[in-house]
């Protein structure tokens, strides 16, 4: 193995990745638009049966299995419409944090075209 | 007398199906009688002649031999206890399941049934064949009284010869054996917690602030079930404000093929590995190799590439910086994983296996 000169040194990070949320400040990350999809495509939920004993209970009991597909229907169709919700105002932020950064250079240009603070 | 082969996937491009589908055509062309058994069958190896199903899996006869690929939890394990026919266990490890735990309690809960079904199994084989001396000790750890036979993974070399992505190559800026303006640092891998890609995350930051040369690192893997990871590692990215990271997500074999060819540095900060395939696949295309020192990592260097063991990403740039920009350190590092590569061929490998195949069975092969 080649042997390299013995390095020492340390280099401090900003942001240590335990602490790094899975949702992004400034623009939406990848898992939330991952999840929306997900959710809708299997909003619909349809009772299955598997066999025959299944098929028997759901004849019987078929108003009550298909009261709580219906009450997981809704639940999943408004869980999607908050991740919905939740995209919007993750790019309405996205867009006003640009805005703000190019305020604040436009500042500093000012600031510095005019000598001096404002 | 029939030598079957049992696991719980195979699909395309990962080791432990490499490694099965290896073994497969090399007991066949020694005159075995063989077959393979999958409990999760990809539909692309439908119409492969050898493959099946489990549930189509005839009772074995006594005398057959039965290798049972191990590396991750699955009903299989156990249902392998019941079988009764000469059985051998073909170890690949599973990965500690705490790494998972904050990302997919699903993966967790696999992995940690994979490490007690191994232990449960400890009584059923007659022996066991291990990708190396790091499985080897974990299952003797676990009360494995067999005996344990060590040889690397069979990796079939040939198909790395296959032309690479024309397009993926141009944009890296062409093979290694160009002066790339912008140098490419390449790691190859699963997106998974255990391979630890926000350490390489992290290192480029380091080397950003202790260089001015531009690198480009490339995560080439699959983050198929872990969105969290995936998603938490390209906000750690974009929070130190590295926008020369390149995730591929799945790509073909073709395209793989070009970031091995465009690649000036392998880096694997990865805390557990079996064997580790892409090391030997680095070794393969002259890329240099600088890894971290943890589990079966250092035996399958050997005596090459540069094995660190501090994990402060200051050292790792510093080192990165030498094997970047010292010619002569990357020939010899070059020459020396040519000369580790040789331990690695099908050839050998092969040879390894049958031998330990026919001491371990008693079974003579036909050809």
């Amino acid at each position: 193995m080649p042997q390299l000169s013995e390095v020492k040194g340390s280099v401090n990070i900003p942001a240590e990745f335990d602490n790094v949320s899975i949702f992004s400040n400034m623009q939406l990350s990848d898992y939330i638009l991952k999840r929306i999809e997900f959710i809708r495509e299997g909003q619909e939920v349809v009772p299955e049966y598997t066999d025959i004993k299944e098929k028997f209970a759901g004849m019987l009991f078929g108003f009550y299995i298909n009261h709580s597909v219906r009450q997981q229907n809704e639940l999943n169709k408004r869980y999607a419409d908050v991740c919905e919700e939740f995209k919007r105002i993750s790019e309405e932020r996205s867009e006003l944090n640009k805005k703000i950064i190019e305020v604040a250079n436009r500042l500093r240009e000012l600031e510095e075209a005019k000598g001096g603070k404002a | 007398m029939r030598v079957i082969q049992v696991l719980t996937t195979l699909s395309f491009g990962d080791a432990v199906s490499n490694d099965c589908l290896a073994i497969n055509e090399l007991l066949k062309k020694r005159g075995f009688k063989t077959a393979i058994y999958i409990e999760n069958l990809d539909e692309r190896l439908k119409n492969h002649p050898d493959v099946k199903s489990c549930g189509k899996m005839p009772k074995p006869k006594k005398d057959d031999i039965l290798l049972y690929h191990l590396s991750t939890g699955t009903a299989l394990n156990l249902r392998i206890m019941a079988v009764n026919c000469r059985k051998f266990i073909v170890y690949h490890n599973t990965t500690p399941p705490d790494f998972f735990v904050k990302y997919s309690g699903k993966t967790a809960q696999l992995c940690n049934n994979g490490l007690n079904e191994t232990k449960a199994l400890k009584d059923t084989f007659e022996g066991g064949f291990c990708d190396s001396g790091f499985n080897r000790d974990q299952l003797i750890s676990y009360g494995y009284k067999c005996p344990l036979k060590v040889r690397p993974i069979l990796i079939p070399f040939e198909d790395y010869m296959k032309e690479p992505d024309k397009e993926v190559l141009d944009a890296m800026g062409g093979p290694n054996t160009n002066d790339h303006a912008v140098k490419n640092v390449l790691f190859v891998g699963r997106i998974a917690p255990n391979k630890k890609q926000e350490d390489l995350i992290s290192m480029l930051y380091a080397y950003r602030q202790m260089y001015k040369d531009p690198v480009r690192l490339i995560l080439v893997g699959n983050p198929l079930g872990m969105d969290k990871y995936d998603a938490k590692l390209k906000n750690y990215a974009q929070q130190l404000g590295l926008d020369d990271i390149v995730f591929t997500g799945q790509i073909s074999f073709k395209a793989i093929l070009a970031y091995y060819r465009s690649a000036d540095c392998f880096v694997s900060m990865s805390e557990h590995e079996g064997f580790c395939v892409p090391l030997v696949e680095a070794m393969q295309f002259d890329v240099p190799i600088l890894a971290y020192a943890s589990t079966a990592v250092p035996e399958t260097m050997g005596d090459a590439g540069v094995v660190f063991d501090d994990k402060d990403p200051a050292v790792a740039a510093a080192h990165l910086h030498a094997i970047l920009n010292n010619k002569e350190l990357r020939q010899e590092m070059i020459k020396e994983q040519q000369e580790r590569l040789k331990f690695f061929s099908y050839e050998n490998v092969s040879e390894m296996f049958i031998q330990q195949f026919e001491e371990m069975t008693g079974v003579k092969a036909p050809r």
